[in-house]
């Protein structure tokens, strides 16, 4: 089974399914359950959420809701989340133009800041990012391999390891 | 964070159909061709649905994009299919359609110029029916997948806002679809405060 998330959309995936998101100035983040082998995503759109009246209903917009949703969604005590998950992070592309001189519009490098800020206090490890840069990205968790898979246009598919 | 009342939407119908009539005048001008337009129904949309129905996973698109420098805050943005972007330069340089294959050079000039002369046509109109100057800055290219451009642009409204104006023209030319889709996204608090 295909299964696709947009924008601030968070869900999981267990093998056979694939699981799949087109990225921007967005950031996914992918994380792995050593122990069920199962997987899940977030669509983060901006860094922070708490206050929003949105981020009950889309937890997975925002860097520092996304993380307590995904936990949730996999049954993972946050108490178990350092040693059961491990991480991969893709996307924060700067499509805009937008330059240095406008660090609050930067909204890529500031989504990648904060989901790696949440990451850490959570104590889970980043085993693979492909971050940044100008173009957009289409990501696939292949649950059946255990991989995913980076396509940017003009480039060939990569292997996020 | 203030949203829009339906008067004020229905004000913002009336004037961007006007803007709308205008740009598709000079574009006319500007390709030397019969443009026409249709213009979907404006209404404040969250960020979310437009990503939904901007164009499958697969979608590639060429968009110009250029905030709005002075009068409103917000942007502008054109959208065109792969396809209808070599069309159009093709159009714009002279050349037989189906010449175009890349976006390199000239070619991406004459779409960032064409981009300048159309936003600058629709916000002066807009800003003459509201009584303000209305500039827009310089325009950026992107040549990407649909949902990642539409990604990047809609990330930058949800800074301020979870839902935008969604105000979107179409052009015809000669009577053919060009697949070129015109979208005013303001930030809604800004234009609340000036009608």
């Amino acid at each position: 089974m295909n299964k696709t998330i947009l924008m601030g959309q968070h869900d999981t995936a267990k093998n056979p399914e694939l699981l799949s998101t087109t990225l921007g100035s967005c950031v996914a983040i992918i994380l792995f359950d050593k122990e069920t082998k199962n997987w899940s995503m977030a669509h983060i759109m901006l860094p922070n959420g708490k206050d929003e009246k949105d981020s009950v209903e889309l937890p997975g917009k925002y860097a520092d809701t996304a993380l307590p949703a995904l936990l949730k969604m996999m049954n993972i005590p946050q108490s178990q989340a350092s040693t059961r998950l491990t991480a991969r992070l893709t996307g924060g592309a700067n499509m805009l133009g937008v330059t240095k001189r406008d660090p609050l519009l930067q909204i890529g490098d500031r989504n990648i800041e904060a989901v790696k800020k949440y990451l850490k206090e959570y104590g889970i490890a980043v085993l693979a990012e492909d971050l940044g840069g100008t173009k957009g990205r289409r990501v696939t968790i292949d649950t059946v391999n255990n991989k995913i898979f980076v396509n940017q246009i003009g480039e060939s598919k990569k292997e996020l390891i | 964070m203030k949203s829009l009342t339906n008067e004020q939407i229905n004000k913002i119908e009336l004037i961007t159909s006007a803007a709308a009539k205008e740009s598709c005048l000079a574009l006319g001008k500007w390709t030397k061709s019969t443009i026409s337009m249709t213009l979907e129904k404006t209404q404040l949309v969250p960020l979310q649905k437009i990503v939904e129905s901007s164009g499958g996973p697969e979608s590639i698109s060429v968009a110009l994009y250029l905030n709005i420098d002075k009068g409103i805050s917000g942007a502008l943005l054109f959208l065109l299919s792969e396809e209808s972007a070599y069309h159009f330069v093709d159009l714009l340089i002279r050349k037989p359609i189906g010449t175009t294959q890349n976006l390199e050079g000239i070619s991406r000039s004459a779409l960032l110029e064409t981009a300048n002369i159309i936003a600058c046509v629709y916000l002066n109109t807009f800003g003459k029916m509201i009584g303000t100057d209305v500039v827009p800055g310089v325009p950026h290219l992107m040549h990407d997948l649909t949902q990642s451009i539409m990604d990047s642009v809609l990330s930058e409204q949800a800074l301020v806002q979870q839902e935008t104006l969604y105000n979107e023209i179409r052009f015809e030319s000669d009577g053919k679809s060009i697949d070129f889709a015109l979208y005013f996204l303001p930030i809604n608090e800004s234009l609340s405060q000036m009608l």
